[in-house]
């Protein structure tokens, strides 16, 4: 079991994102502590991607204070923002944005040719723990959309981040796929211990996390820890 | 013209100590005295080195001194290639007194360059100028200086501090068809490609063309064409910078395998490879500043006199005669007239020219370059093949590149020829008539 | 005797020994060449007859002999200890301590894995990819032994001597054999390399057996260790001129080095103000004269620098211009030879052979299965790392972490 209480990754006080006259997110206090998994739930335009792109560095905040992993995101510059981007967050999308004419293994090297240099063993292995040992050489086109939310996992851990963000990553996969990749989270959480925010609609998908906030219209309405499933097969 | 050199020099003088500040970060004290001295010592020995060696014998030194400090180029990459390098800011340990001598001999290069560079003549407008010069040199030392940490992160290569600014000398020098060293080496570097053929089939008992298929022996031939000095030369020219290169590049990175972590190492990696591509910097400078040298040197700037030859043919004893004076046409007026004799498919081309009171007639080629021919400048020829200056009063003499003597009678009708011994003198003497291993032996 | 050995390993047997050596040479090549247009032929004098600079040279070959014997007893002894890791380039590659350890099965699986072979002794397991280079480093090393061999021998014993050979003449006594050059045939047969075939049939009379040889054009043919390099060729036409002035006739072969067509040789008449110039014919068919035998000569008589009568004569013939009469009824072949005494060629050759052997098996080796090799030994507690590629590097690097990885993985559990 991930450590629950330790040192804090995601501190916010007062974060605030206006377009307009919209408010998308209201301010916000949040903290998240390192190793926890949280998962976002809402209705469509409560600000939940709001949120979690503030979070990647996505987007900039119209007011409030964001501190991750104890940096000040306001503070980067749009090279440092770009630089924190790709070494210490990993993002996965429910729209994969996989490059297609790459094979799997490409599309994972990829992603380690911006953050250093490509290392093809290592990615071989990274898509081989994520269970598409025998599936390196295909394209996205001839992958199915849990293999391909798959191959977009280990690109996105593949730079050991310490935070790793996912908006509705399981949207367009049925019950068992998305049970697969839950599964997958749950085990490659275990093992690096990295921080997970997830935000799904999916009932489902936030019993496996250990703490859900419900957001409404931009604010937080409840913030609530609880049990979390997936040692017990149902 | 004074100007445009006046402004190469000091654009020069910047680039030098822009790389010398790099390369000895955290030495100024050394630096700029090292820099100073070196520069007013320079300009002093070469004032001196004007004053009391006459005619071309300071300009023999000053090149041999250039050609000691290309050689030493070759020394600095074996030992980098050998020893493998390292950044050589990564050594503290290099005495203070070790920064001011070195760059005391290279400001001092380039003060001695910096002499050679100005016009002939001695009033004291030139020394005027010198001192404006010098003057401008230690305050764009200054200026420099404080420019030098806003430049991008680039760090030095083990040997490319002396990579970098013996290639600025070398430029200055290629500036001056007197200094240039390039086309020498192109020079030397055909006889030696020549001798090595000759050699090499003699020693390994190779039969010679009238045995060989024809389409072999031309290929063999190319060795003996007319580029082979300038490619051969360039190779030769490149070969300490693309050492260096190299050897930074084959440079084996530090073992990142103590990292239990993929991706740092991966980090760690991507980094190091960076900051050897920075160290790449300054050899790669070096060499863009060789080919500039030796495109300079192929280049010259300078104006030749050189007529077209003018066409002559031989009475029916086999005897040439080229009246002394005839119409506009006056041999004695110092400059050099150009012949051409022609016997079937053979041509002979030849110069009369005039000095130390006397005339005296060569071939229009030397025995040891491909026969470019020879123009005139103040005081001397240059052959356009190896681009070296024959002082006037040498010619007529035989040996080197000095274009090849032929006997002649001068009377009041002119002077005489024969036009046989011309042919067989060009036939037997110049390079591209014995073009192959075994002919002309 | 410590002292002797270090000696032997570090200055004899030096990697920078030769390159210093080659340097040195250079740095005369240049100086001469800056005195002398003659530099080479400069330099090999000096060498042959200069001692310390003969004992310079020769110092490369006892370099590289030193090299080899080092190289191949490091190879062997590697060898044995499963793989070959040599002890200097371990600095080249990497070397690391882990607190782990990893059972040994579950480490074979994993480099199997990866496409390793492995061996485990006691307390280590090796494991290796590829083929070494060690058998191009050897003929490379072995060739340079060769050449410079040949270049020393070369240099300082070479001897040389030019002669003609003859059709149905005696050998020269330079040959230092008895015999008679029967027959010289020129051939065309456009080779790989050469257009031409010249066979110098030479028959020895050893008191009563008689033996019959054939020199060719290359490899030079040898007798007792002298070979017979053909320089050009000549012909000796057997010529009867008779001028005007009967007291000035002349007959007999005259040795002419006027091959190929064109070239220009000429003979004084002895006693006699006369010259006679001879080139041979343009042949009209496309065939050589010289394999043809079909031979036409074009002479000119000069008498006191004046030319006196000119003509064309074929073999067989006989012609008269402005008084004078020249015959040529018959001709003997010649090849202009030299007699070379030198030991160092063969080596020369062996060396180019044994150098292309070297690049044709680097080359593939390199490219496709360069040596990999890594070695895990048992530490304490931990585990000593080892790990080196002569090619390959990058990926070779990267498994070797995995694996690492891996073992310090299992350790946490
Ligand atoms: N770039 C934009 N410009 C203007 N308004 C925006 C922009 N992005 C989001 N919004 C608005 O902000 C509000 C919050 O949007 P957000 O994408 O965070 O909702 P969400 O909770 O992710 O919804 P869904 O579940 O449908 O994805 C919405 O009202 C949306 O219209
Ligand atoms: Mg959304």
């Amino acid at each position: 079991m991930p450590v629950e209480s330790g040192t804090c990754i995601i501190e916010t006080a007062g974060l605030t994102k206006r377009y307009g006259d919209i408010c998308a997110l209201a301010p916000l206090d949040l903290q998240v502590s390192e190793g926890e998994w949280l998962t976002v739930m809402g209705h469509s335009g409560s600000g939940k991607s709001t949120l979690l792109n503030l979070l990647g560095g996505l987007d900039r905040p119209t007011a409030g204070r964001l501190l991750v992993g104890g940096e000040d995101l306001l503070a980067f510059s749009e090279d440092h923002l770009a630089r924190f981007r790709r070494e210490a967050v990993g993002i996965i999308f429910q729209q994969h944005h996989l490059i297609p004419y790459l094979t799997a293994l490409e599309n994972v090297m990829m992603a380690q040719y911006f953050h250093s240099v490509p290392d093809q063993a290592e990615a071989r292995q990274a898509l081989e723990r994520v269970g598409l040992g025998k599936r390196l050489a295909n394209r996205p086109g001839e992958l199915s959309g849990g293999e391909q939310q798959r191959v977009c996992i280990a690109r996105a851990i593949i730079n050991s981040p310490k935070l790793l963000l996912g908006d509705e990553l399981t949207g367009n996969l049925d019950h068992k796929s998305t049970r697969l990749v839950m599964e997958l989270l749950k085990e490659l959480h275990e093992e690096e211990h990295f921080t997970l925010v997830l935000v799904t609609h999916n009932q489902e998908v936030a019993g496996w996390g250990g703490r859900t906030l419900f957001m409404d219209d931009g604010k937080l309405v409840k913030d609530l820890r609880h049990e979390r499933k997936g040692d017990d097969p149902s | 013209m004074i100007l445009a050199r006046g402004v190469t020099m000091l654009l020069v003088w910047a680039i030098l100590v822009m790389g010398l500040a790099r390369a000895y970060a955290g030495e100024k004290a050394a630096l700029t005295a090292g820099c100073a001295a070196g520069l007013v010592a320079g300009t002093i020995f070469g004032f001196f080195l004007f004053a009391a060696v006459p005619g071309e014998i300071p300009f023999f030194i000053i090149k041999s001194a250039l050609a000691a400090a290309f050689i030493s180029l070759f020394i600095v990459a074996a030992i980098v290639w050998y020893r493998g390098t390292a950044a050589e800011g990564d050594r503290p340990s290099v005495r203070h007194a070790v920064v001011a001598i070195t760059v005391f001999l290279f400001a001092a290069g380039y003060g001695l360059l910096l002499v050679c560079r100005l016009p002939y003549g001695t009033d004291n407008s030139q020394f005027m100028a010198l001192l404006l010069i010098l003057l401008a040199m230690l305050g764009l030392w200054m200026i420099v200086y404080r420019l030098e940490p806003l430049l991008p992160n680039i760090g030095m290569a083990k040997g490319g501090t002396s990579l970098f600014a013996v290639s600025l000398l070398l430029f200055i020098a290629s500036l001056s068809p007197r200094l240039d060293l390039f086309s020498p080496l192109s020079m030397k570097v055909m006889k030696l490609i020549h001798d090595f053929v000759h050699q090499f089939f003699e020693s390994m008992l190779i039969p010679d063309h009238p045995f060989f298929r024809t389409d072999i022996w031309n290929y063999i031939g190319l060795l003996f064409s007319n580029g082979v000095g300038f490619w051969g030369g360039l190779a030769i020219w490149f070969i300490p910078t693309t050492g260096v290169t190299l050897a930074t590049f084959r440079e084996p990175l530090p073992s990142v395998a103590h990292v239990r972590q993929a991706a740092v190492r991966r980090k760690l990696i991507a980094a190091q490879l960076r900051e050897r591509r920075r160290r790449l910097f300054f050899p790669l400078f070096a060499g863009l500043v060789m080919a500039a040298a030796a495109f300079n040197s192929s280049h010259p700037s300078v104006e030749y006199w050189d007529p077209k030859p003018l066409a002559v043919k031989a009475d029916s004893a086999g005897e040439i005669v080229l009246p002394v004076k005839d119409g506009d046409v006056d041999l004695k007026d110092g400059k050099l007239h150009k012949y051409l004799y022609q016997k079937g498919a053979q041509k002979v081309r030849f110069f009369a020219l005039y000095r130390s009171g006397e005339l005296t007639v060569v071939l229009d080629a030397c025995s040891i370059c491909q026969p470019d021919g020879y123009g005139q400048n103040e005081g001397t020829v240059i052959c356009y093949y190896c681009k070296t200056l024959i002082p006037l009063e040498t010619v007529g003499k035989p040996g080197g590149c000095n274009p090849i003597p032929v006997p002649f009678a001068v009377d009041g009708s002119g002077v005489h020829l024969s036009a046989e011994m011309l042919v067989n003198t060009w036939v037997a003497q110049v390079q591209s008539e014995k073009k192959l291993p075994g002919g002309g032996k | 005797m410590k002292r002797l050995a270090w000696f032997l390993r570090h200055i004899v047997a030096s990697r920078g020994a030769t390159p210093a050596i080659i340097g040195c040479f250079a740095l005369i090549y240049i100086i001469i060449a800056f005195y002398n247009d003659e530099a080479l032929v400069t330099l090999l004098a000096l060498t042959r007859s200069t001692p310390p600079l003969a004992m310079l040279l020769a110092c490369i070959p006892l370099n590289l002999a030193a090299r080899l014997f080092f190289e191949i007893a490091d190879f062997i002894r590697k060898k044995r200890l499963t793989v070959f890791l040599p002890q200097e380039t371990w600095a080249a590659g990497e070397r690391v301590k882990l607190a782990g350890r990893m059972e040994a099965d579950l480490l074979e699986k994993k480099l199997a894995g990866a496409g390793y072979h492995c061996r485990h002794g006691e307390g280590f397991i090796a494991a290796w990819k590829g083929i070494s280079a060690f058998p191009a480093r050897f003929f490379l090393l072995l060739g340079f032994l060769l050449l410079f061999s040949g270049i020393l021998l070369s240099t300082t014993t070479r001897e040389s001597v030019r002669t003609p050979l003859i059709e149905g003449e005696p050998l020269p006594e330079a040959m230092g054999a008895q015999g008679r050059v029967e027959q010289i045939l020129l051939r065309d047969r456009p080779g790989l390399v050469l257009a031409r075939t010249l066979a110098i049939t030479v028959g020895f009379f050893d008191g009563s057996t008689e033996t019959t040889k054939e020199f060719g054009l290359y490899p030079p043919g040898s007798l007792h260790g002298v070979y017979l390099y053909p320089r050009y060729l000549g012909l000796a036409p057997f010529v009867e001129f008779t001028p005007p002035e009967r007291a000035f006739a002349f007959s007999s072969y005259v040795t002419l080095m006027i091959y190929p067509p064109g070239r220009e040789d000429s003979v004084e008449v002895p006693g006699s103000p006369y010259r006679i110039a001879f080139t041979l014919a343009e042949p009209r068919s496309a065939r050589d004269p010289y394999s043809s035998g079909k031979y036409e000569l074009q002479f000119r008589v000069v008498k006191d620098k004046a030319a006196v009568a000119e003509g064309t004569v074929p073999l067989g013939s006989t012609v008269t211009r402005n008084g004078y009469t020249l015959a040529f009824p018959n001709a003997k072949r010649i090849v202009m030879t030299d007699l070379v005494r030198d030991r160092g060629l063969s080596f020369i050759w062996w060396s180019g052979l044994c150098m292309l052997v070297a690049v044709a098996v680097y080359m593939p080796v390199r490219l496709l299965a360069p040596r990999r090799e890594m070695m895990f030994v048992a530490h304490g507690r931990g585990t000593q790392a080892i790990s080196w590629a002569e090619g390959g590097k990058t990926a070779h690097r990267s498994v070797f972490h995995g694996i690492l990885d891996a073992i310090s993985r299992d350790q946490d559990r």
